[in-house]
């Protein structure tokens, strides 16, 4: 199987009531997703990343057949989301929310065991299944399996999450911020098993995150939406290349003698404005596709000026770098 | 009607589905004492609690005089009829507004079990567990009022409350799903029907008493005629023919209504569809 999600010009508008006073309203239409397409293949994990409301949620839930799409369509796992929505439904596992989902009053167990008989799960294939699941994802160790849902900690309401999603085995996983607001251990494990779970079990997974280092971590390839438009689609290398400036020539300076900004920039590079360290250093940011071919140029204009150039790094531009970029362009734009 | 007859064949899911739902009544019910103390203690609350506005404001020989039984006796039986149908009415009513707060709602809309499956399921433990009320709070009473014959009486009632149950959920769901689809999801929904419901059943008021205006518009609920025959029971005017007919009545409504619960159903999840479930 080759594309397992496809989504094709997806449109979605939502009606909101903008209150004035107690008596009147009046209707405004939201358009949450504008022609939002893109593929997630076999095997791949594809990291959906936008600013709040940008779209992912929406886009997630149409995928996973709890919203219907105004036009466009999407498939998974060949099936069509809104035509063959209980096809649909046999192969996705989903996660939607990492602090709810689940009923106070059940054990993790027991929960486990509600959803997977609403999946039309056999009660012997269940309970094997839940024990498994408990333990791959660590909550018989946290001690989890038999207490209380209500009395779990969001690191273990996470991992049930996941454990859900994986109940019936699908080869599809939507999985809607899974790592929110965890805690470092907890986040961690959650990202190693999604990594495990793509690579070793061949699963296709849709990962939404607003965190760009875990982003990075885990996913092949990554999809960048902004206001219901996707703006840059590829792996994280290739979204970094798209950047003008790439990277970032870091000088620490004991002073920022006049004319030194102005002369960096007659290079044709882009400066940042100068920040001081609590040791009283100055830090400016140079930012160039190429700075090992201008750091010769910007050395010697310092050094002309008689300042002392303390520390001299290169940086490699990150996610987020890409994610300001484009979300801030489709702001301006 | 016919797809409503698709759904209940898909009988191995239905019975996975009520165990289900029995694992997640049972745990609230044993595991919060004060939901299973109240829960037993509720019909002779209500009964005592009728009892004493009935002895403040007139007497139990003017009440039986004219009922034809003494108060206790019928309002035991009425408040476990009243429970039994109301409790099961609000589980239908309750779990959507429930399930979209705890965040449940999604992974319900999401299984392929289907809405309406899931929906006939919702019921029946609730149901099982007023059968265990009737032991609590029927045969202890009738048996004080009546001896031996009050077992048997006992028996009857529980009886007749399993088919007054039964043809209650395609209404209650219908009209209460309706309801939402009307006016979206509030909790302030259900408090406007019950206390409608609870006068129309008449539960607490027999229905040979009422205008006729009143006594038609109850007869289009189901267990309006389940109530009617318990009480002629209670009170001693039943007869074969009035009971045959009420029951059959009642089953005939039940399953008239039970396209508008499909179409309830259906139209619900769609609005949810539509706008979007709620993570």
């Amino acid at each position: 199987m080759g594309d397992v999600i496809v989504a094709d010009n997806l449109v979605k508008r939502f009606t909101t009531k903008k209150r004035v006073g107690l008596f009147r309203s009046y209707s405004e239409i939201v358009e949450a997703l504008r022609g939002v397409s893109f593929r997630v293949r076999d095997k791949e994990i594809v990291g959906l990343l936008g600013p709040n409301g940008a779209g992912k949620t929406t886009t997630i839930k149409i995928l996973s057949t709890l919203l219907l799409p105004d036009s466009g369509s999407a498939t998974v796992y060949g099936y069509d989301v809104v035509r063959e929505a209980q096809k649909v439904r046999k192969v996705i596992g989903i996660m939607l929310s990492v602090e709810k989902g689940f009923y106070g009053r059940l054990t993790g167990r027991e929960n486990l065991i509600y959803f997977g008989s609403l999946y039309g799960m056999e009660k012997q294939e269940l309970e094997k299944r839940v024990d498994f699941l408990l333990e791959l994802v660590g909550l018989k160790e946290l001690g989890g399996s038999d207490r209380l849902y209500e009395e779990y900690s969001l690191g273990m309401k996470a991992r049930l999450a996941l454990a859900r999603a994986l109940l019936k085995d699908p080869p599809v996983l939507l999985l809607d911020e899974p790592t929110l607001g965890l805690d470092p251990p907890s986040a961690r494990r959650i990202r190693g098993l999604v990594r495990e779970l793509a690579s070793s079990e061949g699963k296709a997974v849709l990962y939404t995150s607003h965190n760009m280092f875990e982003v990075e971590l885990v996913c092949d390839r990554v999809v960048l939406i902004n206001k219901g438009v996707i703006v840059a689609d590829g792996t994280p290398d290739e979204l970094k290349s798209m950047l003008p400036n790439i990277r970032t020539l870091e000088l620490h300076l004991k002073k920022v003698p006049e004319g030194l900004v102005d002369e960096i920039r007659s290079f044709g590079l882009e400066v940042r404005e100068p920040l001081q360290t609590p040791e009283g250093l100055y830090v400016l940011k140079v930012l160039a596709r190429k700075p090992e071919e201008v750091v010769d140029d910007i050395l010697r204009a310092a050094v002309s000026r008689g300042v002392d150039v303390v520390r001299l790094k290169i940086e490699e531009p990150t996610l987020e770098d890409v994610f300001v970029y484009f979300t801030d362009r489709g702001v301006k734009d | 009607m016919s797809t409503l007859l698709i759904e209940v064949l898909k009988i191995k899911n239905l019975f996975r589905l009520v165990r289900a739902e029995m694992l997640l009544v049972y745990a609230d019910f044993f595991r919060r004492k004060i939901v299973m103390i109240t829960y037993l203690a509720w019909p002779y609350m209500t009964t005592t609690f009728m009892l004493m506005i009935g002895y403040a404001v007139g007497s139990p020989q003017a009440f039986a005089e004219r009922v034809g039984v003494e108060p206790a006796l019928f309002l035991i039986v009425g408040s476990y009829l009243l429970f039994s149908s109301m409790s099961v009415v609000d589980d239908i009513m309750w779990r959507p507004i429930f399930d979209e707060s705890v965040g449940t709602l999604p992974y319900i809309i999401s299984s392929p079990a289907g809405v309406v499956l899931h929906y006939l399921s919702i019921p029946i433990p609730r149901f099982v567990l007023s059968l265990v009320l009737g032991l609590t709070t029927l045969f202890p009473v009738l048996v004080v009022l009546r001896g031996l014959s009050g077992v048997l009486i006992g028996l009857i009632v529980m009886f007749i409350s399993v088919v007054s149950v039964a043809t209650f959920v395609p209404l209650a769901t219908a009209l209460g799903l309706g309801l939402y689809v009307a006016g979206g999801e509030n909790w302030r929904a259900i408090n406007f029907l019950r206390p409608l419901l609870l006068i129309l059943v008449g539960v607490y008021y027999p229905r040979w008493l009422m205008s006729l205006p009143l006594y038609i518009v109850s007869s289009l609920i189901p267990p309006a005629h389940c109530v009617e025959v318990v009480q002629r029971i209670v009170v001693g005017l039943a007869e074969a023919s009035t009971i045959t007919v009420s029951l059959v009545l009642a089953l005939f409504l039940g399953l008239a209504y039970s396209p508008g619960m499909l179409r309830a159903t259906r139209a619900w999840e769609l609005r949810k569809l539509r706008e979007g479930v709620k993570t």
